[in-house]
């Protein structure tokens, strides 16, 4: 089973349930999809981490064989091409490596090469295989970083838990498209139902089964609470807010490892969701 | 005119509340919500008038006419962008995965893939006591630097301000930078945790990239928290300036909620984020 | 000689823009015969690399030297590479910076940022 996390913008506790979904498990895999500001790992501290570089190609020019016609030049869409002293100057960080140019020179001159975009990192802690994908800085799209590390899990069989990034960017399409359900994490202030509303909005757009959990509640009036209720989108959990909660998170500390109530709380929380999504698969076959 | 953007590296930390409270305590004329993934400015700066709406495009997508097409499949050999599928014994391309690189459209052996132009978000802009100039990036678009551009460019249209304030995008990505031109100072919001701190090092790296000068506050600190010393130790070593912390108060989210800015009610917040504020006013006027 | 700059209009009149890539219109003064010329920068509207077009169009239209504020690192690379001068502007006036320029006041443009990479 697959579950992804998402929310509509980040801070609202993506991470912190995946993390502590994932330690509540029997066995589980925790892969992190927020590839600018992956955090997942700081709490797993895993080890046994193999690291491999994520590699998209761009192209390479030979002069010898370039009479500059500048067909490449104009064809490419992202303007990663220019042209001086009678030369091809290409421009890696905004090749989009789809392949045009070279596919377009009537010399066959130009070839690929590789450049590294990021890296996946794959350990263990305790129980826990955990996955991080890492964006290196300055690179723009991380969208290939993600296409791997869903080729790497999509045979598994285990749990696994997808920290996505937030928002509703391509990364984060990217990153649902093989969950079988999706949990949405929500804030209790308006902010927080009106990004609840455009996450939710894209997980119906791709036809996902979804779940909320509301984070940090207080007890008051929560807009994304109503949003759940009118709408009729299950509630997984509700965690209140919790000033020993969030220092133990804000210290990168596995909550269920930490007191017993969490671990407690987030079972409960385990069980609603495999409930709900054993649920809505027996309906729909 | 000076124009202050205020950022965090990570998101949830509280930088639409502050930049909300700074607007009400500057009266600011000319405001920009640059957050164009997730848009929440509007939600406390309440408009007195409907936005005038204009749909932005990205890049073209492209379309396969499926009466003519013939099923050779060749567009689909070529895609780099795994956006091509059989759909029966045509093909199809999915606007969601296709990035524009027009490709499919070159080798049709018969010409029938076109580009259709693509609407990838909305630009909104208000015009009462102030131009509030925002958007909001369609689900499962792409990187928005342009868009985000787009935003600030519209409150230059008609207006001779002294002070804009840009509430920036999370993160360290291109709409961040798109967000940084013309910025002559930096607020950067972090919050005391381990993850701030970690995304706080990513973007005040990529802020001194552009010689933008910054300056770091924290928000939503509790007595317990004990990442504060290592948020100050590290602005000292790399010489960014810090203007206060703000304390996490359980009173903020009733005010949001209630479509208050949190200096519009009397609470520990909203007299913190006040002195941040002034702090932050000595240092424009350096700049 | 031929110096470019980046241009934009203001109140009705013509002033440095502080753009470059995304800079309305692109002036063409000829040192010659004091004659200039103003082209639309078709870079503009582009959803990326508009830098790299717009050092392109200054490229092709043989200019010798550029004036501008600022620019992104991959126009500065072209520049480097086609040997165009590129100095750092001084406030909006045309005609100001381009007399300081060939009384050599002005420096060359050394702090390049990393551009802002604008893509769907």
């Amino acid at each position: 089973m697959k579950i992804a996390f998402l929310s509509g913008k980040g801070g609202t506790g993506k991470t912190l349930c995946a993390v502590n979904l994932a330690s509540v498990s029997l066995k589980s895999v925790y892969v992190d999809c927020d590839i600018e500001e992956p955090n997942g790992h700081l709490f797993f501290k895993p080890l046994q981490v193999k690291s491999e570089n994520v590699e998209v190609f761009i192209p390479n020019i030979d002069k010898s064989l370039c009479d500059g016609c500048r067909k490449c030049v104009d064809f490419c869409r992202f303007n990663a091409l220019g042209f001086v002293q009678n030369h091809v100057v290409i421009f890696p960080n905004i090749c989009h490596s789809c392949g045009g140019c070279a596919l377009v020179c009537p010399k066959h001159a130009i070839a690929d090469v590789s450049k590294i975009i990021g890296t996946i990192e794959d350990g263990i802690a305790q129980e826990i295989r955990v996955i991080s994908g890492f964006l290196e800085l300055g690179q723009e799209s991380g969208v290939p970083i993600i296409k791997k590390i869903m080729n790497k899990i999509m045979l598994i069989q285990d749990f696994v838990l997808i920290d996505c990034p937030p928002g509703s960017s391509c990364a984060t399409v990217e990153s649902i498209q093989s969950a079988d359900f999706c949990v949405l994490v929500a804030e209790p202030t308006i902010f927080g139902a009106h990004n609840l509303e455009m996450v939710h909005e894209l997980v119906k757009t791709l036809q996902k089964l979804c779940g909320v959990i509301l984070n940090k509640t207080n007890g008051f009036y929560d807009p994304s609470e109503e949003y759940c209720h009118k709408h009729k989108i299950p509630i997984m959990g509700k965690i209140s807010y919790d000033e020993m909660l969030g220092e133990i998170n804000s210290e990168a500390l596995i909550a269920v490892r930490e007191n017993i109530k969490y671990q407690k709380m987030f079972e409960e929380i385990l069980n609603n969701i495999i409930e709900e999504v054993r649920h809505e698969t027996t309906i729909d076959s | 005119m000076k124009q202050l953007l205020i950022l965090s590296g990570k998101g949830g930390t509280g930088k639409t509340t502050i930049a909300g409270a700074f607007i009400k305590l500057s009266s600011c004329k000319s405001y920009a919500d640059c957050d164009v993934d997730a848009p929440n400015l509007h939600l406390i700066m309440k408009q007195n008038s409907i936005a005038e709406a204009q749909d932005f495009y990205g890049m073209n997508k492209y379309e396969i006419d499926e009466l003519k097409c013939l099923g050779c499949g060749i567009c689909k050999t070529l895609c780099k962008f795994d956006a091509i599928h059989k759909n029966g014994k045509t093909y199809q391309i999915d606007p969601f995965s296709c990035e524009g690189c027009a490709v499919c459209e070159y080798f049709c052996p018969i010409g029938i893939i076109s580009p259709k132009q693509h609407v990838s978000g909305e630009l909104l802009l208000y015009r009462s006591e102030a131009l509030f100039s925002t958007a909001k990036i369609k689900a499962g678009g792409g990187n928005s630097g342009l868009l985000v551009t787009e935003v600030k460019k519209r409150l230059r249209q008609d207006n001779i301000v002294d002070f804009e304030i840009i509430d920036g995008s999370p993160g360290i990505g291109c709409p961040v930078i798109a967000s940084m031109s013309g910025a002559d100072l930096i607020l950067l919001v972090t919050e005391p945790s381990l993850s701030g701190i970690s995304d706080m090092n990513r973007i005040a790296i990529t802020a001194k990239k552009f010689h933008v000068p910054t300056i770091v506050c924290i928000n939503k600190t509790t007595p317990m928290s004990k990442n504060v010393n290592i948020i100050l130790a590290y602005c000292a070593e790399n010489s960014i300036p810090m203007v206060g912390t703000i304390p996490y108060d359980e009173t903020v989210n009733s005010s949001i909620n209630q479509g208050l800015s949190i200096v519009d009610t009397d609470c520990q917040a909203g007299n913190a984020v006040r002195k941040v504020y002034d702090k932050v006013r000595q240092f424009i006027n350096l700049t | 000689m031929k110096i470019a700059l980046p241009i934009e209009i203001a109140n009705g009149k013509q002033i440095i823009s502080q753009a470059f890539g995304r800079a309305q219109y692109f002036m063409f003064y000829d040192t010659g015969n004091h004659q200039s010329s103003v082209i639309e920068n078709t870079a503009a509207i582009l959803q990326g690399g508009a830098g790299i077009k717009a050092a392109q169009m200054v490229i092709d239209l043989h200019a010798e030297v550029l004036l501008t504020p600022q620019c992104g690192e991959n126009a500065m690379n072209l520049f480097l590479q086609a040997k165009i001068k590129v100095m750092k502007s001084i406030g909006k006036d045309i005609k100001e910076n381009i007399d300081m320029f060939l009384n050599d006041q002005l420096n060359s443009l050394d702090d390049v940022h990393p551009g802002f990479h604008h893509q769907t």
